[in-house]
């Protein structure tokens, strides 16, 4: 099983910020499935044969997402740079 | 542990070396990323779970002593991977012509799902180490 990213650590300086981006779950959810369903509806009218590559491929773009998880970035001038990890 | 530092800390035991030309001989071994753990059934190091890019030193005029630490876990790569043996041919050529405009000359539909673990493979055993003209140094390796 795997899950979406849940929060997004931000740090600038010596200060950090978490961000619950697990709140933003039920709208991504809800987001997708209306996505997909008029994506499959749109598919069905005008080109039925694509619609299991295009659910494929809305299984891989989520897969993608959820695997941002342990993403680490750290840029800029030292001694303080830009930090954003994905947990 | 790597053969090279095995090999000094076999020196100092023997007394071959004294602790501090062990200590220069370490340092000129450099700080490089820490050996995989072994296996228990073998001698092969465990898979790697991120990929790491490291650029210190130089990076433009404005930030003269910056860094860069970008850290990709392996199953993001993965996944990557699976998403781009989906995209029709015409998406795919597109990108080569991307990569190639800046130099990387990489056909993206000849990378396949089923040939991810041995790219994961040889990704294992990879360190990039280079040194810039202006003094940034790059590193890229996995752990």
């Amino acid at each position: 099983m795997i899950f979406p990213p849940s929060f997004v650590h931000v740090e600038r300086g010596g200060l950090g910020i978490w961000l619950p981006v697990f709140l933003l779950w039920p709208f991504v959810a809800l987001g997708l499935v209306l996505t997909v369903i008029a994506a499959a509806i749109a598919l069905l009218v005008l080109q039925p044969r694509s619609l299991p590559l295009a659910l494929d491929v809305g299984v891989a773009v989520a897969r993608v997402f959820c695997a941002t998880r342990g993403t680490r970035v750290e840029a800029g001038p030292l001694p303080s740079p830009f930090i954003v990890t994905v947990h | 542990m790597n053969e090279e530092r095995r090999r000094i800390l076999d020196m100092l035991a023997a007394g071959k070396v004294t602790a501090a030309e062990a200590d220069q001989l370490l340092g000129a071994l450099g700080d490089g990323p820490p050996p995989p753990a072994a296996t228990p059934g073998g001698s092969k190091p465990a898979n790697p779970k991120y990929l790491r890019v490291l650029v210190e030193g130089y990076l433009d005029d404005q930030h003269p002593g910056g860094k860069v630490n970008v850290r990709v876990p392996m199953d993001l790569l993965r996944a990557g991977v699976k998403l781009a043996a989906l995209l029709p041919a015409g998406v795919s050529d597109q990108i080569n012509a991307a990569l190639h405009k800046q130099g990387v000359d990489i056909d993206v539909s000849k990378i396949k799902p089923e040939n991810l673990e041995d790219i994961v493979e040889q990704l294992r055993d990879l360190t990039v180490d280079v040194d810039g003209p202006q003094g940034e140094h790059v590193r890229v390796f996995c752990e």
